[in-house]
């Protein structure tokens, strides 16, 4: 069955809407026969096409079918029918023979086709081909309308409720037939599920926006943009279809994802900000206690007790370093909701780029309870590629204890992140290397001859030119890793390595020399230490 | 009042000549020369408003007919049209003759200059045009029922023929078959018409208006630095004028009319000119017809479309428009007896073959 219609009608024909399928008779008024009907064995009656092939007509929304008609009708056509969802436009010769192809299309026009993102596809033989009528059918369940339609609904629901992660989820499951969740950026879910869970590495690994790469193809992601410059996106909408799901659905789905994006940024943003004005206080009196060192004042144990810290017990410390300032504030909100499930109760506040955790308890912990402790973040850690990197300190007793263990879990966190990927987790339990160096090295005797052997090195105001010679032979006599360690330029570390080889008069390039210089050196912290 | 024409004014006359004719019209410079020696050697043409033109007095339109490209060829002088004019004269024995353009755009802006100061006679400023268009029959006299015939032929080597007793339409076929054998032009005078029919039907001031353009645009060239602001100048600075942008012309192709096809039915060409990151689309026979800007339909006939070279602000031919001119594009609006229901038809873009969508009109 088909309608006459004129150009206007059909701009408001709701076949256009539903069905996507016009097919144009050339007539000089431009009327035109909208085939909307098709027979039960999926023929049609007017079809004179070859079948448009798959990579043309993938993700395309709407197909407009027209006899031939001159470059300047189309250019005036084209937006009209990209406000109708049409992304492509299939050209067929006309009764009288006349036809043109797409070389002979005038640059504005295949310009124009461009900008509106719409393919032009001009056939040169009228071929009666009905599959095309058949495959054709596909785009009819594509219905605009619907979609249209859903999008409203959406956006009306979405503007009377207070957005946030769990609300998003389900408004979504209304209209996207598919397993719907919303992760922060290092793949924690927020709200809602997928079948197969994601991990960090599988988020981390998308560049911008689209689909994940290392992902099944019936996944649509939608990130959010990230809230700082740089940064990876800070939170992604995710949906994961039936492996049968049509392209149309994945894409009309995308678009509804798409529109709940900016209202949980809005969510995202009153959060983060909620969270620095309470963050900004605490972390002011970490600061303070990291810099009070033997004698911490009174009023700084009144700031703490004031947000709820307790400094008169246990605290076993961890310093947390990310890569990036927003993904350590995740981590940071993370690791505490993840060890609670383990029984512990931790407090955390920001420090410098940083962020600490601890847990305070009345009682000395056991060694065994500081080795389950750190078994419980290795549980809960993310992957290694992460770049995110722990320090445990020891327990220690007091506000005095507090400030000196947050020297030495940044320490612990500093040593890990030099590891380059080896260590993730540097805490204080004593491994057989620990011990074997306990044994051999704590020996008082030893701390003048390694003194001797240093030399001038052993000055007090070499204090810079030991910890020079210690980075590089941590580095492993890499100039350019002892430079970004230390943050000075490589030069400066030629000339200091310069400066040590004349105030020890002995070259560095001997490993002896190299190996001796590891020990002395070490003896020296140690003597330091105690 | 009227006033008088010298060739001191023929620089601004071609500049107005050549916008008026839209890409059509022909190539003034040849006539334009031509007329410059017999204004100076006669001094000048009195130039009436059509208010002064007695009941009984005959306006006779004179113009050329055929192809201006053929004229620029084989240039002819004053003779043809003033031999064509009293032949039309000599059917109102009694009368006063009085001459106007038909046309008053490009080559055709000449010709009843060159009659008037041949035969010492007052010129009406009105034609039936205002613009530059490709048939005889579109004109506003025919569209007030003013009869094209009695008219009068001449080709340059003197040989004439009169059409009798016809409409405009057949005239004009008949016309166009005798261009062969007059060598591709003729001197044409007809669409007589009595002082009263003259100012209803005519187009009044047309030859002021060219006139007027040339010397805002002299005026806009003083007052600026280069071309390209003396462009933007004239734009902003003349009534009815849009400056559509300014670009180069990047695509131009021509399709042949169909062998056997109509008499009257003209090539088509097709200019693209890039803009500013757009595509402005000219569809051009004899004239620029259609402008259309990534879909949108900007101007159409009877708008006036033109094309300027931006480098020296000269007013194209739409067969001279070649890849690689820097233009701007200026639209000006289409004179106003031309939207007058009983004129509509003689100009619509649908007789020149273009099929608008109905949602088209211009935005």
């Amino acid at each position: 069955m088909t309608d006459r219609l004129t150009l206007r009608e059909l701009m408001r024909c709701p076949a256009l809407l539903h069905s996507s399928v016009v097919l144009a008779e050339p007539t000089a008024s431009y009327s035109f026969v909208c085939v909307n009907q098709f027979t039960a064995n999926g023929q049609a009656r007017i079809a004179h096409l070859d079948a448009p092939d798959d990579r043309q007509i993938d993700g395309v929304e709407g197909i407009w079918i027209s006899s031939w008609m001159p470059s300047y009708g189309l250019e005036m056509i084209f937006p009209h029918l990209k406000l109708q969802g049409v992304g492509m436009v299939i050209l067929t010769p006309s009764e009288n023979g006349e036809s043109g192809s797409s070389t002979e299309m005038s640059i504005s026009t295949r310009e124009l086709a461009r900008k509106l993102k719409m393919s032009v596809v001009v056939l040169d033989q009228p071929q009666t081909t009905v599959s095309v009528a058949a495959s054709l059918q596909g785009f009819m369940k594509s219905n605009l309308m619907t979609r249209s339609t859903s999008m409203a609904a959406l956006s009306r629901a979405i503007q009377g409720m207070e957005p946030n992660p769990d609300n998003v989820v389900s408004e979504l499951r209304k209209y996207v037939n598919a397993e719907i969740a919303i992760v922060n950026s290092l793949g924690l879910t927020l709200a809602g599920a997928l079948e197969s869970p994601l991990s960090l590495g599988e988020l981390t690994t998308a560049p911008g926006q689209g689909p994940i790469p290392a992902l099944s193809a019936n996944l649509i992601s939608v990130p959010l943009p990230p809230l700082m410059e740089n940064d990876d996106p800070a939170l992604w909408i995710l949906a994961e279809f039936s492996t049968d799901a049509a392209p149309f659905e994945l894409e009309g789905a995308r678009e509804l994802m798409e529109l709940t994006a900016s209202p949980l940024l809005r969510w995202l943003t009153r959060q983060r900000f909620a969270d620095e004005l309470f963050q900004s206080a605490r972390s002011a009196i970490v600061s303070q206690l990291a810099v009070s060192g033997g004698a911490v004042p009174d009023h700084l144990i009144s700031q703490a007790l004031s947000v709820g810290w307790n400094l008169n017990g246990w605290h076993t410390l961890v310093s947390i370093h990310a890569p990036q300032k927003s993904t350590a504030h995740d981590i940071g909100r993370m690791i505490p909701a993840a060890l609670t499930r383990y029984g512990y109760s931790i407090a955390s506040s920001e420090y410098m780029d940083h962020w600490l955790i601890w847990e305070t308890q009345p009682n000395q912990p056991t060694r065994t309870e500081y080795k389950d402790l750190v078994g419980a973040l290795d549980s809960v850690r993310p992957p290694l590629e992460s770049g995110i990197v722990f320090g445990v300190a020891r327990p220690r007793l007091g506000p005095e204890g507090f400030a000196k263990s947050i020297a030495e879990a940044e320490d612990f966190a500093r040593q890990a992140s030099y590891s380059k990927g080896r260590r993730q987790i540097v805490d204080a339990q004593e491994s057989i290397a620990t011990q074997l160096i306990r044994l051999t090295l704590h020996d008082p005797a030893l701390v003048r001859p390694s003194m001797k052997f240093l030399g001038g090195l052993s000055e007090e105001d070499a204090g810079y030119l030991r910890d020079t010679l210690s980075a590089y032979l941590k580095c492993e006599s890499s100039l350019a890793e002892t430079a970004r360690v230390l943050h000075v330029h490589r030069n400066t570390v030629v000339k200091r390595l310069e400066k040590i080889e004349q105030l020890m008069e002995v070259p560095l390039d001997n490993p002896d020399t190299k190996f001796a210089l590891r020990i002395a050196l070490r003896i020296l912290d140690i003597s330091a230490t105690k | 009042m009227p006033w008088v024409l010298k060739s001191s004014g023929l620089e601004a006359l071609e500049f107005g000549a050549r916008m008026q004719g839209s890409g059509g019209a022909g190539d003034t410079h040849a006539i334009s020369l031509l007329t410059r020696n017999v204004l100076e050697q006669r001094g000048g043409v009195t130039v009436f408003p059509p208010s002064k033109i007695a009941p009984n007095d005959v306006v006779i339109p004179v113009g050329l007919a055929g192809s201006p490209l053929a004229f620029s060829e084989k240039p002819g002088g004053p003779d043809p049209y003033t031999r064509a004019f009293e032949a039309v004269a000599a059917k109102f024995p009694g009368t006063r003759p009085l001459v106007c353009a038909f046309e008053m755009a490009g080559i055709n802006a000449y010709a009843p200059i060159l009659v008037a100061a041949a035969l010492d006679i007052p010129m009406i400023d009105l034609d039936g045009m205002g613009r530059g268009l490709s048939g005889l029959h579109q004109t506003t006299f025919n569209a007030h029922s003013v009869p094209m015939t009695p008219c009068a032929l001449v080709d340059a080597s003197g040989r004439c023929v009169e059409i009798c007793g016809t409409g405009a339409e057949d005239a004009e076929r008949s016309l166009r078959l005798l261009m062969g054998i007059f060598g591709g032009w003729v001197a044409f005078a007809g669409y007589a018409m009595d002082g009263v029919q003259a100012r209803q039907a005519g187009i009044t001031g047309t030859l002021r208006r060219a006139i007027e353009l040339g010397y805002q645009f002299q005026q806009s060239r003083k007052l600026t630095a280069s071309v390209s602001d003396a462009i933007m100048h004239f734009s902003q600075h003349t009534k009815g004028c849009l400056h559509v942008g300014r670009g180069s012309v990047v695509d131009v192709k021509w399709e042949p009319a169909p062998r056997g096809s109509d008499v009257g039915v003209h090539a088509k060409g097709t200019i693209i000119v890039r803009a500013q990151g757009r595509y402005l689309r000219i569809e051009a026979q004899n004239e620029f017809l259609l402008l259309i800007d990534e879909g949108r339909l900007l101007a159409k006939a009877p708008q006036i479309i033109c094309l300027l070279d931006s480098h020296t602000g000269t007013p194209l031919l739409s067969e001279r428009t070649v890849p690689g001119y820097g233009v701007d594009i200026l639209v000006f609006e289409a004179p106003g007896k031309w939207t007058e229901a009983s004129a509509r038809s003689l100009v619509d873009i649908a007789g020149y073959g273009y099929t608008i969508p109905s949602y088209g009109a211009p935005q």
